[in-house]
């Protein structure tokens, strides 16, 4: 198991301790009737294995993108554990990585996890260069020579279709499309062990989102990294994920092979998203 | 007047920030910076630090740019004196206390020396992040990503970092440090030197310390060189040293000369006594 | 809790005049010759903020303000608008200045050397003296100075960074521009501008907020002649001799517009004796106009036009800071009343 997560839970808000009870998918609402918090995600419990690629699915405010969060650690879990393979105290045990201080969050942030956020503005640093970008996370996962640091970053544009004659231009002169693609090089520059992705490709036009969801998914195949991909989209969950997760109101629903649960979905939730595609 | 100028409680003040500089070599403390008779931003920091340590039995040489001569050496001097009548050198081998702007002595210095700096800035990140909270945030973290961003956007822009002087340093590959304005020909000396060094900022009120034999390097790329001031083919006229940092003067007539910028070193050099 | 509506009377307003007069009155007593010769540098800032080059009038308005030299200014911008315009006089040049002092930072020794002047930058700041020092000092040579700036070898050498040169200069006084503002604009407004809000901003871009550090390639004080074209006999008249400081500072280097990498520079001047308001618009004018080196800070005040442009002027902020204390207390009920409703409605909500 690379990812187990046990029981994680996100309140906005005063919190109080009716919150994870009076809230979730049976109750079709997210805010507490008690002290008018809002339950992002609700003791969530979910492990992936390692190769493997897992969809989120549900729609907005479903606590999908919040979960991904908690993980990277973007935002501060209320409560939970997170374990993952690689992230071990002195002693050899894995540890929860909520509980990791300063230096060991960046390690986590740096070589072992990366995040593809859907607006680029998020993942990229807009006063670095496409190549400085690159470069940053590459020597945050330890590398200090300075041609190793300049290849890595070729070699990745060039997988992401990204002229390298253009290493050197800063972010804000390229596409949308672009864009997201000099994220994605950024992203597994690190040689990433986990790479989380948030709406990849919302908001881009559907050629452009076929090219990224292709090269997203040959890359998978090729380094071999595990993936959590979360979208709205139903088509991306379907062209990338093994596996599928259904989420409402910050509770999972369903869970199962992604082909399950899309042409066979057993919750009425699920039978109704399924249903709504066009 | 009291001895040095401040009264006892600031300087013990100063001491117990001195000391816990030195106990974390690179780290920047913050202290409780006074006012002095002279201007901020030139030299009450280094002026704070050697008033704090200064007694009856040191012998204090000043310099700025290299100079012993240079009009805020002198006045910095005269003043120190003038709180603490103490002796003063021009020579570098007989100072214990070493208060400088800008330059490392050329003279290698010895156990028992304390270099005095000053400086401007003292955290090296203002280059690359000038809010000072989210600066102490990437110090405790060892986050100086963006230090290493910079040297490699200017190594791909012009093949070396843009950086003159002032440049990054890690300290026993810890805490990045501002070495204060000294050219990259004297950021090698900071490593492993047998003196300490003592860095006083007092506009931005704060200390930090190197003890002897610190492990300082300068922030690279392993695989590129660290390049420094060439003065090739260039020799001082007066003392004919090839060995050391020159000042490059325009004379009346139009033409450039080259003398030795440690007014000291040139001495020594020329009366033979290196 | 009932409000009551003080009606400021005239007599109010008059008592209140007439016993700043009286308070002022020993102000008003001292010789305007004492505070041009002793007061010296109250004057030029008077006189470069008041944006009128005139020491009795500066003194007088001192005396005016007891001592309030943006009060002062004031007294002297509203003295210029019952001047008629004549004409414009001959541009001058800074290098035709007969110096009185003249450094550069950035060189050890240049062509004609570094001049200190009469400075007290070494003074030591010691307000209770112990013991006068007796010093030998060189008599002051009486020689005239007149030199190139220091950077100009760098120039000759084309080095430097230019920028496009306007066909005629801008006057903010006849018409206050809009965006993109020409730099004759912006250089008069920093030139006539507060020295406190020039130091403040210039002081973002050394802390990092900017370029950082840039040097000083030259700081020069003297006199310079103020030659005219007479309207009569079209013939060019010297009509009198200003003082003025100028600064030309150097930065980091950026690409020109002819693709090659050259040194940026900035450049101050002002009326009179004022160095710390000469370098902060140098500065300013440096990081305005040039890249600077940094992959910081996302907001760099000192290069942003509309920061410098509508915030330096003394007279304006001066004005409107203190305008505060007019009566607003028709405005304040109108707020107070908005704040009640939303506090109501709040409460409400709050019990539903």
């Amino acid at each position: 198991m690379i990812l187990d997560i046990k029981n994680l839970s996100k309140i906005f808000g005063k919190t109080c301790d009716m919150c994870l009870d009076e809230t979730g998918a049976k109750p079709n609402s997210s805010i507490c009737p008690k002290c008018k918090s809002i339950v992002g995600v609700n003791r969530v419990n979910l492990s992936l294995y390692k190769g493997e690629v897992l969809g989120i699915v549900g729609e907005s405010g479903s606590g999908k993108s919040t979960l991904l969060q908690l993980i990277y650690q973007d935002v501060k879990a209320s409560e939970g554990e997170i374990f993952i393979k690689h992230f071990k105290d002195k002693e050899g045990k894995t540890k929860n990585i909520l509980d990791a201080n300063l230096n060991e969050l960046g390690d986590l942030r740096n070589s072992i996890m990366s995040m593809i956020y859907q607006n680029p503005r998020l993942g990229l640093n807009y006063q670095f260069s496409a190549g400085g970008n690159i470069a940053e996370k590459i020597i945050c996962s330890g590398v200090k020579n300075y041609k190793m640091i300049r290849e890595r970053a070729l070699y990745f544009l060039d997988k992401t279709e990204i002229p390298n004659s253009r290493i050197d231009d800063y972010p804000e002169y390229f596409s949308g499309g672009q864009q997201q693609r000099i994220q994605i090089s950024k992203a597994l520059s690190s040689n990433p062990k986990i790479l989380l992705l948030d709406e990849p490709t919302t908001g881009l036009d559907l050629s452009v989102q076929a090219k990224i969801l292709d090269l997203i998914k040959e890359l998978q195949h090729e380094i071999g990294f595990s993936m959590v991909v979360v979208s709205h989209d139903l088509g991306v969950i379907k062209h990338l994920t093994d596996i599928t997760v259904v989420m409402k109101n910050g509770q999972i629903v369903e869970r199962g092979l992604t082909d399950q649960v899309l042409e066979d979905p057993q919750h009425p939730y699920t039978q109704l998203l399924v249903s709504s595609i066009l | 007047m009291t001895y040095g100028f401040l009264d006892e409680e600031a300087k013990k003040e100063i001491r117990r920030s001195i000391l816990k500089a030195i106990a974390i070599p690179g780290y920047i403390v913050s202290f409780a910076s006074r006012e002095l008779p002279i201007a901020r931003g030139w030299g009450t920091g280094g002026l704070q630090v050697t008033l704090a340590i200064i007694n009856e039995s040191d012998t204090l040489k000043v310099i700025d740019q290299g100079c012993d001569g240079s009009v805020n050496a002198v006045n910095i001097r005269n003043f120190i004196k003038s709180v603490t009548k103490v002796k003063t050198t021009f020579s570098t081998k007989e100072a214990s206390i070493i208060q400088t702007r800008h330059r490392i002595p050329e003279q290698e210095l010895q156990e028992g020396q304390i270099l005095v700096y000053q400086v401007p800035m003292p955290d090296i990140l203002e280059t690359v992040e000038p809010n000072t909270a989210k600066q102490k945030i990437m110090h405790a973290n060892a986050d100086y990503s963006k230090l290493w961003v910079l040297l490699y956007e200017d190594t791909s822009l012009f093949g070396d970092s843009r950086i003159s002087n002032r440049y990054p340093v890690l300290v026993e590959n810890r805490y990045a440090m501002d070495p204060s304005p000294i050219p990259k020909y004297d950021t090698l000396k900071l490593n492993n030197n047998k003196a300490l060094q003592l860095f006083g900022a007092g506009r931005e009120k704060k200390i930090y310390a190197l003890p002897p034999y610190t492990k300082v390097e300068p922030l690279k790329f392993e695989d590129k060189e660290f390049l420094v001031e060439n003065f090739e083919g260039k020799v001082c006229k007066r003392c004919k040293s090839s060995q050391s940092f020159l000042d490059e003067l325009y004379n009346d007539d139009g033409s450039t000369s080259y003398y030795c910028n440690d007014t000291d070193y040139c001495d020594t050099y020329k009366e033979g006594k290196l | 809790m009932a409000y009551y509506a003080i009606k400021g009377g005239e007599d109010a307003i008059k008592n209140s005049l007439n016993f700043y007069s009286q308070k002022n009155e020993a102000a008003l007593g001292i010789d305007d010759e004492q505070i041009i010769n002793g007061l010296s540098f109250s004057i030029d800032k008077v006189m470069s903020e008041g944006s009128l080059y005139s020491k009795k009038l500066a003194a007088k308005a001192i005396k005016r303000s007891a001592g309030d030299l943006l009060n002062a200014s004031f007294f002297l911008r509203a003295h210029r608008s019952t001047c008629q315009r004549v004409g414009s006089a001959k541009e001058i040049n800074v290098e035709d200045m007969r110096i009185e002092r003249r450094i550069s930072s950035a060189f050890k020794d240049i062509q004609g050397g570094q001049i200190l002047g009469a400075s007290n930058d070494y003074e030591i700041k010691l307000l209770l003296k112990n013991a006068q020092e007796q010093v030998d000092v060189e008599e002051f040579s009486s020689g005239i100075n007149i030199l190139k700036s220091a950077l100009s070898p760098l120039r000759e050498d084309n080095l430097i960074k230019g920028l496009e040169k306007e066909k005629e200069p801008w006057d903010i006084t006849r018409i206050f521009p809009t965006a993109p503002y020409p730099r004759s604009a912006i250089l008069q407004v920093m030139s006539r501008g507060e020295s406190g809000s020039l130091l403040g901003f210039a002081y973002t871009s050394m802390r990092g907020y900017g370029d950082v550090h840039p040097t000083i390639g030259d700081l020069r004080i003297g006199e310079v002649d103020i030659d005219f074209v007479h309207p009569f006999t079209k013939k060019e008249v010297k009509i009198g001799v200003i003082e003025v400081t100028a600064v030309e500072c150097a930065g980091t280097f950026n690409k020109d517009s002819d693709g090659e990498t050259r040194l940026t520079t900035g450049f101050g001047f002002c009326f009179g004796k004022n160095e710390s308001k000469a370098i902060s618009m140098a500065i300013i004018d440096l990081s305005l106009y040039n890249d600077a080196y940094t992959v910081g800070a996302d907001v760099i005040v000192a290069a942003d036009f509309e920061m410098i442009m509508h915030h330096v002027d003394g007279i304006e902020s001066f004005g409107f800071a203190n305008h505060y204390k007019l009566p607003h207390y028709v405005t304040f009920q109108t707020d107070y009343q908005i704040f009640q409703s939303a506090k109501k409605y709040a409460k409400k909500k709050e019990e539903k």
